[in-house]
């Protein structure tokens, strides 16, 4: 049912049951908040987000006051400028403010809506401590807590309980020596916890994979979609000077709501390290490093040798433009495709799939939905399609075979020619997920050393084959 | 003392008050014979036109609060407040020990009231001894047939359980109260929902104290306009109070609402202790605001005179400070409680509260400014009304009042570069 409000004089039309909060950013009005989080229970305990409503006595927390029709609501009045200096004032008391050595600086709730709303120098008195608490508590394989930063919006707390279905952590102590912890003698130890890391407003809680590594402000922020699973979960990835920092998740809610898993994230230093940079051949057993010309000549060179003997074996975690290319080629020579599936895992309750290949779908849908097998000892040649993340294929090793790649895999150390191509990082191209959701992404980063896109060296192949336009 | 009507009080002091034997010697349980032979909602509304309201604090009228409870087939649970937390209140402890069936009856009758089959007494975890009384009372009045299944042979079951706290002030606040209960930390919740529609397990369920249920019995018995003789036409009824301070008997005394502060204080309390004069009076527990001696004069204790005053009857803890008494150690050492118990969840009151207690500190060892008065001052403002619950308003009350109405002695402290007395109280307490 509509409902009409006005904020800030402003009529909104909004839905009956939605709160003040969520009418007024729905209509591009914002309100600060902090243990809002639209995924999560109203908690309404951090305060910042009080309004004024006309007719009630005092401010109302606009994250937990629904709207009813005629609500007029006041979100800059003086009232309410007050209330929430203050609020930032009281969260200021005992925070370190440590900004210079916070990994959330720049990223940081506090510092924004301090230099939005506030700004006031401290009222406190060099004679006044400080609340002191863990400064470094460390939670489990991939977090450390800093006890003083919390400002006690209690998001982990739901997160852990509502989202990751795994209430390992709690509030403990009263007033300001209230802290985050797990319960005596435990640590966080869930696929889902580094999602912690991004639900902080502050500091708090840290990673340890990028505690201390960047300043935020110096890195690239880019939309990508995670190769790590079939769920094709929406990522950013944060990037300076060509290397990746560090994946965080990206909302959609068809997909992955506001989450993504740890395996995936701590997936990225694939697209730094290890990468496949030049073309490479075999000679005397050992490989070495050609020109892309001269390496795309070799590899049409075996193909037109082994005319009808050939299977193609592409990764399902490939995009499927390039399966879509390579599918072209290959049976163009008159070779036959398979794919390269990774071993399974299990589905869990909440985005990681069993199926840890990112395009399985989209290969599906070109046909291609049987791993090599047999075919492997009845062709003459092998032509491999590698991702970032496949694995090596069962009896490959020894066969003659080129291999289109971007790392330094197995299957390049034992080809006669290997192509450098660009991982899912620095390509533009899409996966299809699971659920049959095509979702295309756009490079994040320059190529790296002679590499190319996979369609790109896929189709100078095809001309050198004389493939092209047939 | 002869001279008032006793009806909370009335078994106090008997051989074995705490007995059943005693307690039906006095008429026991027939009010709840009485109430459960009439309809439900009659009940509630008697309790309503007895014009009984609530004693924790708040002043709810109680018949009105039991008619909240929503009529689905949920069940339903009655909740007794005897997390007896606030400083200078010791009421609801005498009622527990002394006559703890009259509290049982209440439950039964209140029960009946709201269809409850369930009633939960929570009781603050230091009030072993009380516990171990209340106990023995459940069992006793089990075993006499007026708890358990087919109460006076109606078809009407209760069970009651006496859940103990674990130290939380907080615990007191009804919400918080109910996530103690089960099993959680004691965090307040944020209402709406209000108990009645999600209280206990989900569940519909009031919150009552201890003083307003044992208050019900008489009620029943005798019948309202016997309940409105006493007290005043807003405020009607006897009321628990329990003075502590600076007075000659400390302790606790039955009124009749609307009796004058200064009679209480200079007759029935036995006068100021070594007869030092009054300075000041903080009338019902010490979230209620402060009054100065000249503010207590034609002060009555019922709700409405104490409202005009400023301040609040509140729970009924009247603690009496005598001429002598620094009011910054004063302050001190109630921002010290709440700085202490805030539950941590809000902001202001987490982080406001135990800003002021340094600051008050800092204040009476002289190590502050005159600024830090005013600071001190806007930190209770701005604590005042911005919480899910209302400790922080407690909190903030002192931390306005104090500065406002005695801020010669503030100034005095920062002048002085400390507390320009040699001893912070007129007498020493053991």
């Amino acid at each position: 049912m509509p409902v009409k409000i006005k904020i800030n004089g402003r009529e909104i039309e909004t839905e009956a049951g939605k709160t003040i909060l969520q009418a007024a950013l729905g209509a591009g009005i914002f309100i600060p908040h902090y243990c809002y989080h639209p995924r999560l229970t109203i908690k309404g305990s951090c305060r910042m987000c009080l309004v004024y409503v006309e007719k009630t006595p005092k401010l109302q927390i606009a994250c937990a006051t629904t709207v009813a029709e005629g609500m007029v609501v006041e979100t800059e009045n003086e009232e309410v400028v007050k209330a929430r200096q203050s609020v930032l004032e009281f969260m200021l008391k005992n925070h370190p403010v440590d900004c210079p050595i916070c990994d959330k600086a720049g990223e940081c709730s506090l510092q924004d809506f301090y230099m939005d709303y506030d700004g006031r120098p401290s009222r406190l008195s060099p004679l006044d401590s400080k609340s002191k608490k863990g400064k470094r508590v460390p939670m489990g394989q991939t977090l450390v807590l800093d006890q003083e930063r919390c400002i006690m919006c209690h998001r982990c707390l739901r997160f852990m309980k509502e989202v990751a279905k795994n209430e390992c952590i709690t509030d403990a102590k009263r007033s300001d020596r209230t802290v985050i912890s797990t319960f005596p003698g435990e640590l966080v130890d869930d696929p889902y916890s580094m999602n912690l890391i991004d639900i902080c407003p502050v500091g708090a809680w840290t990673g340890k994979d990028f505690r201390f590594k960047k300043r935020t402000w110096l890195l690239t922020r880019s939309s990508s979609v995670c190769p790590f699973c079939a769920r094709g979960c929406d990522i950013f990835i944060d990037h300076e000077k060509g290397i990746v920092y560090r994946l965080c998740p990206r909302e959609n809610e068809e997909v992955n709501q506001s989450w993504i898993c740890d395996q995936g994230r701590l997936a990225y230093p694939a697209i730094n390290d290890n990468r496949l940079l030049r073309a490479l051949s075999k000679n005397d057993g050992r490989l070495q490093e050609i020109s892309v010309e001269s390496g795309l000549s070799y590899v049409a060179k075996l193909i037109g040798d082994h005319q009808g003997k050939i299977l193609g074996i592409v990764s399902a975690s490939a995009t499927r433009e390039e399966a879509e290319a390579f599918l072209k080629l290959i049976r163009a020579s008159g070779g036959e495709v398979a794919g390269n599936f990774r071993k399974e895992a299990r589905d869990d309750f909440l985005l990681r799939r069993a199926d840890r290949d990112s395009n399985r779908q989209g290969l599906k849908q070109l046909g291609i939905d049987r791993p090599a097998g047999d075919g492997i000892v009845k062709a003459d040649l092998l032509v491999v399609l590698e991702s970032l993340y496949s694995e090596p294929i069962n009896g490959a090793l020894g066969k003659k075979m080129a291999v289109l790649s971007p790392k330094r895999s197995e299957l390049v150390e034992s080809a006669l020619v290997a192509l450098p191509i660009a991982s899912y990082a620095e390509a533009e191209g899409t996966f299809v997920n699971f659920e049959g959701k095509a979702q295309k992404f756009f490079p994040a980063l320059e190529l790296k050393g002679d590499a190319e896109p996979g369609v790109m060296m896929i189709k100078k192949l095809a001309i050198k084959l004389g493939l092209e336009g047939k | 003392m002869n001279e008032f009507p006793k009806i909370l009080s009335a078994n106090w002091g008997k051989p074995n008050s705490a007995g059943i034997e005693t307690y039906l010697a006095s008429g026991g349980y027939e009010a709840a014979r009485k109430a459960l032979g009439m309809e439900p909602a009659k009940v509630s509304q008697e309790v309503l036109d007895a014009g009984l309201r609530g004693r924790g604090g708040a002043g709810f009228p109680a018949g009105r609060k039991w008619t909240f409870m929503p009529k689905d087939n949920r069940p339903r649970y009655l909740c007794v407040n005897a997390d007896e937390g606030e400083p200078g209140t010791f009421k609801d402890r005498d009622i527990m020990r002394f006559d703890p069936h009259m509290l049982i009856e209440g439950i039964i009758i209140a029960c009946w009231a709201m269809q409850a089959n369930n009633s939960y007494i929570y009781i603050r975890g230091e009030f072993e001894e009380p516990a171990k009384i209340l106990e023995k009372a459940i069992q006793e009045a089990n075993q006499k047939g007026f708890l358990g299944g087919k109460i006076f042979g109606k078809d009407f079951n209760l069970q009651v359980w006496v859940h103990r706290g674990a130290g939380a002030y907080i615990c007191g606040e009804e919400t918080s109260l109910i996530e103690s209960l089960e099993g959680k930390r004691g965090n307040p919740r944020i209402r709406p929902p209000f108990p009645p529609q999600k209280g206990v397990f989900d569940q519909p369920t009031t919150v009552n104290n201890v003083e307003t249920i044992a208050s019900v019995p008489f009620i029943i018995r005798e019948g309202i306009p016997a309940y409105r003789k006493f007290g005043t036409e807003k405020s009607p009824g006897t009321k628990l109070f329990s003075v502590s301070g600076h007075i000659n008997k400390p302790g606790v005394y039955e009124l009749p609402l609307g009796y004058p502060l200064m009679n209480f204080i200079n007759e029935v309390a036995g006068g100021m202790i070594a007869g030092i004069k009054l300075k000041a009076v903080i009338p019902g527990g010490s979230s209620t605001p402060v009054l100065r001696a000249e503010e207590c004069q034609n002060v009555n204790l019922d709700y409405e005179s104490l409202a005009a005053a400023g301040s609040m009857l509140g729970s009924g803890a009247v603690t009496v400070i005598g001429e002598g008494t620094c009011m910054v150690k004063l302050l001190e050492i109630l921002t010290h409680f709440y700085a202490h118990e805030s539950c941590g969840q809000c902001t202001p009151c987490r982080e406001g509260a135990p800003w002021a207690a340094q600051i008050a500190k800092r204040i009476h060892e002289g190590k502050a400014e005159l600024n830090d008065i005013d600071v001190l001052s806007s930190l209770g403002a701005n604590m005042m009304g911005r919480t899910i619950c209302p400790l922080a308003d407690a909190a903030a009350c002192p931390i306005i009042d104090f500065p406002k109405k005695f801020r010669e002695e503030f100034e005095a402290h920062i002048r002085n570069k400390g507390c320009p007395q040699a001893k912070p109280f007129p007498v020493e307490f053991k």
